[in-house]
């Protein structure tokens, strides 16, 4: 067993390397597909040749495409990511001010996803199930469909509009402090919660349906070792599985919401970073989320192996 | 169309369909009627609030925010279908093509697939938005793009699936080409999950398209979709004074999406029918107030009084049952499985119970055992195990008196042992748990039972898994499970019929020795006869959930009076069986659970039948020793082979009659 789950790591681990590679040259290429003179488009049809010429040389676009593509490794992983087109700012100092706002923002919210659609997901499930609170499944499912399928750019200004214009309760917009933090984190983990207990709770009644589970009651074990040893590990499989999937809406809703709120981040920098032109901002943030995406659903897979020792195996077969 | 049936029979199709039709008419007829009011400008009506008037408020220009949410309708609508096209016409094609690579590109190609498919569509598109510059375009073709891959993995999956269809397999032998085999047999099957995935990704490339505008890289003015609706209104400072500029084409959009997303659910079929299991759920509080018998863990000073102390007595026979009911709620009316068996088990002895599938053999044993799960209700006059009446333990007293006295082994090893434990943990949890053993005393218990049920190194195998198990090595991991504590029964349910024929020997000769060495009752439930007599010293033959006959095995050939019995004895075929003749079966099938016949279960099948047979079930009554019949008319082996020759007789008269 332990040599197939190292053998699963080491598969995955594999995969993220390619996975990486794959977003890095994506990203690379992104700038070289973009028709006509990106640095032209930029800074507008009126600004002034020796200016586009200057830019284009400080990017290195005059070089050999090779060249360009070594140079864009080398400047990753030594962190000199260049200026801003338009501001001519170090793009790693918009970084660090931005970063950090939004990667708190889709951790808490995948942090919050997993606990509590685990939570609210397996006890409905366990009260559920075969049969038992009929009208209490059809609520919740039907609750969990609605909530899940409202987007955050619907969710956000009624927060704002209820719990913070109209109750006060909250800032209607990035401050200082703590609390303008909850109502974005609400419209962005709300949808994840649902939709993942969703899931949770059905897998959750239909562990409990196993034979295995009839075996453990055979054997007259109590109740909570028969949800929380027998159970909980099997059905953290599927949970996990779509709760790594999560990850992708909660960048999505972050990019949404910091639009909403007006927040500095990495979402309104690669937004204004596309409408300005601005390609090497936009490439950056880019390379971020995608990466962030591929750790996250990495970490789910690696956790996978740990909970379930078929995984391994499975992989291996495939 | 079959498929979309559920359109206008289910609740969630009619919701759907009629939101659809909502938005598909509001998509035709709102540009033509409200198309210049929406872009009329009112100077000296700006940035209004909500009114009578302005239900949305104005825009900076003084236009009409509701009338433009109408108009918008049109673009989104169309933007999203679009997307969702140039989703079906790269994904379908893609999909279609890796489907016909060798194993090693496909498996590449499906990891592709997976990793695309974990990423957020509007990523996607925000990607192709920096390469072909923001606008209406940008959306479109980046969530159309985003949307591939899941067409591209459906695709790959229906044909992975139709594929292996035999009538697939078949047209290829005959040499059909392959455009033909794709058309003709492929697509048709592939229609309705293609339908459910268009229906829901144009869901999603509606939320997507409208996102992609919020977020200031899709559409922008002059044109409007409801996404730059949303995001002009927060621009322009709308949202205070009219919070509807932004909710309403937020609405709309969610609407919108919700509407298609129910569409494909609906035909999916996803959505359950719940009024059926409410009725299960009022038949199931019924049963349990008028299935009269003690309730589980009755009171404290009750269980004082009666001086049941949850000892098991080696003198008292295993088990006396008397009157065991079993009754399942169903969206159709109360079913009864099992209808009142009586039996009693000596200790150390060992009795099969047969039956057909469905004749209430497993269910009788699940009741005996107290694991019949919701909505099922049991009942009993006499139901003890070892002299207690199990009935009246406290919940906690019965865990430990039936966890420590009764083992069971289920029909699939694989299926029975929990996938995500150690078989160690496994064997050892029930004297963990009701003994209160160390970690290293289970260890060594473990190491012992697995070693006597004959697992080879079982120091090395009690740490692997199940799946690291043959069937056989399971069963017996199972059995070993169940020896920890010295039960004084195995209830033993077709611990055999998943596993090899050369493998059920050697889990039978197990459980036999389990019983010469340790004592241990053992009922197996088996539908093979064969199986029982050569374990049982005696046999239950079961038959539309109540007991038919109950004798000695030595009996079988000699004793057994019940034509069902005889029936299944005639059906072994052993080494004289006249290998020329077909096979002997039973004409007719078991009755329906619903539709139990009043008198006799069997009678509808049997050749020996009277109306009283078919008015009233004969009561199992004692005939000889140790054999109980319930039968009206008893027979012998020679009476039914005469009756058989005399069949056999008339009817070849009929036939050279006719």
């Amino acid at each position: 067993m332990e040599v197939t789950a190292a053998r699963a790591w080491v598969r995955r681990i594999n995969r993220l390397i390619i996975s990486l590679v794959a977003v890095l040259t994506l990203s690379f290429l992104m700038i070289q597909l973009i028709p006509g003179d990106p640095v032209r488009t930029a800074l507008g049809p009126d600004a002034p040749q020796e200016l586009v010429l200057e830019r284009t040389h400080q990017l290195g676009l005059d070089r050999n495409i090779f060249i360009q593509y070594i140079n864009y490794w080398k400047n990753v992983f030594t962190g000199n990511l260049g200026d801003s087109i338009i501001y001519g700012t170090p793009i790693s100092s918009m970084l660090a001010a931005r970063a950090p706002n939004t990667l708190i923002l889709v951790a808490m919210s995948m942090v919050a996803t997993l606990v509590l659609a685990l939570l609210g997901g397996v006890v409905v499930g366990i009260v559920t199930r075969s049969s038992r609170l009929t009208s209490l499944r059809l609520f919740f499912n039907m609750s969990t469909a609605w909530v899940g399928a409202l987007p955050s750019f619907l969710l956000a200004p009624v927060f704002v509009y209820f719990f913070a214009m109209r109750a006060g309760w909250f800032p209607i917009a990035f401050a200082s402090g703590y609390k303008w933090f909850v109502l974005p984190l609400a419209a962005i983990a709300l949808g994840t919660i649902a939709n993942l207990s969703r899931i949770v709770r059905s897998s959750t009644e239909k562990v409990l349906g196993e034979d295995y589970i009839l075996v453990a009651r055979s054997k007259r074990l109590p109740r909570r070792r028969i949800y929380f040893r027998h159970a909980l590990p099997n059905l953290l499989t599927a949970a996990l599985t779509i709760g790594g999937l999560q990850v992708g809406a909660a960048v999505t809703g972050t990019i949404v919401v910091e639009q909403v709120f007006a927040i500095p981040g990495l979402g309104q920098m690669l937004t204004t970073a596309i409408v300005q032109g601005d390609f090497p901002a936009a490439q950056i943030c880019m390379l971020i989320f995608a990466t962030s995406v591929l750790v996250v659903n990495l970490v789910v897979d690696i956790l996978l192996v740990f909970f379930d020792p078929r995984a391994g195996r499975e992989v291996g077969q495939s | 169309m079959k498929m979309l049936r559920p359109l206008y029979t289910t609740a969630t199709g009619i919701v759907a369909s009629v939101m659809l039709l909502a938005f598909i008419v509001l998509a035709i007829v709102a540009p033509m009627v409200w198309g210049d009011a929406a872009v009329a400008r009112d100077i000296l009506d700006r940035n209004a609030p909500t009114s009578a008037e302005h239900w949305f408020g104005t825009t900076r220009l003084g236009q009409d925010i509701f009338l433009r949410t109408l108009v918008a309708t049109r673009l989104s609508l169309v933007a999203a279908l679009i997307a969702a096209a140039i989703g079906i016409c790269i994904g379908l094609p893609v999909g279609l093509f890796a489907s016909a690579l060798g194993p090693r590109a496909k498996g590449f190609f499906t990891g592709v697939i997976n990793v695309m498919i974990a990423f957020p569509a509007v990523l996607l598109a925000l990607f192709v938005a920096v390469i072909v510059g923001a606008g209406t375009k940008a959306a479109v073709i980046g969530i159309g793009i985003a949307m591939a891959p899941g067409f591209a993995r459906l695709a790959q999956t229906m044909t992975a699936s139709v594929a292996k269809l035999d009538y697939v397999a078949a047209a290829r032998t005959m040499g059909i080409g392959t455009p033909r085999i794709l058309t003709r047999h492929i697509l048709p099957n592939v229609a309705e999950p293609l339908v459910i995935q268009a229906a829901t990704s144009v869901g999603v490339c509606i939320l997507g398209v409208a996102t992609m505008s919020f977020l200031g890289v899709g559409t922008a003015s002059p044109a409007y979709d409801w996404g730059s609706l949303m995001i002009t209104a927060q621009k322009e400072g709308n949202f205070y004074p009219a919070p509807l500029s932004v909710i309403g084409p937020a609405t709309m959009t969610a609407l919108a999406g919700i509407a298609f997303v129910m569409l494909g659910e609906s035909i999916a079929g996803t959505i359950q029918d719940t009024q059926a299991t409410g009725k299960v759920n009022r038949l199931a509080r019924q049963l349990r107030a008028t299935m009269k018998g003690i309730p589980q863990g009755a009171a404290a000073a009750e269980l004082a009084a009666a001086g049941a102390s949850p000892a098991a007595s080696s003198l008292a026979p295993v088990l006396e049952v008397d009157n065991l009911k079993v009754a399942f709620p169903t969206a159709d009316g109360v079913v009864w499985p099992v209808r009142g068996i009586s039996l009693t088990l000596a200790a150390g002895e060992r009795i099969g119970v047969v039956g057909e599938s469905g004749s209430g053999k497993t269910l009788s044993m699940l009741a005996i055992a107290q694991l019949i799960d919701y909505p099922g209700q049991v009942s009993a006059d006499r139901l003890d195990f070892s002299g207690t009446d199990i009935r009246r333990l406290s919940p906690a007293a019965l865990s430990r008196f039936l966890g420590t006295n009764l083992a069971m082994v289920f029909q699939n090893p694989m299926s029975s042992l929990n996938p995500a434990m150690r078989i160690g943990v496994q064997v050892a949890e029930s004297s963990r748990v009701h003994r209160g053993l160390s970690a290293s005393e289970g260890r060594q218990l473990a190491i012992e039972k697995l070693g006597e049920v004959g697992i080879p190194e079982p120091e090395l195998r009690l740490r692997q898994y199940p799946f690291e198990f043959s069937g056989g090595m399971q069963q017996r991991a199972m059995i070993a499970m169940g020896l920890t504590e010295a039960p004084k029964l195995i209830i033993a349910d077709e611990p055999t019929t998943a596993l090899d024929v050369t493998v059920q020997r050697q889990i039978l000769d197990l459980l036999e020795r389990i019983n010469a060495e340790e004592g241990t009752a053992i009922v197996l439930i088996s539908h093979d006869i064969a199986v029982v007599t050569s374990v049982c010293a005696r046999v239950i033959v079961m038959y539309g959930g109540l007991i038919m006959e109950d004798l000695p095995t030595d009996g079988l050939l000699t004793e057994a009076a019940h034509p069902y019995t005889l029936a299944l004895v005639e059906a072994v075929p052993d080494t004289h069986t006249d290998k020329t003749s077909p096979l002997a079966t039973i004409p007719g099938r078991p009755p329906a659970l619903a539709a139990m016949p009043p008198g006799c279960p069997f009678a509808p099948r049997c050749a020996f039948a009277t109306p009283e047979c078919e008015a009233t079930q004969p009561p199992l009554a004692p005939s000889g020793i140790g054999h109980r019949v319930a039968c009206h008319h008893p027979q012998t082996r020679a009476t039914v082979a005469a009756a058989a020759v005399a069949r056999a007789g008339s009817r070849e008269e009929v036939d050279g009659d006719g």
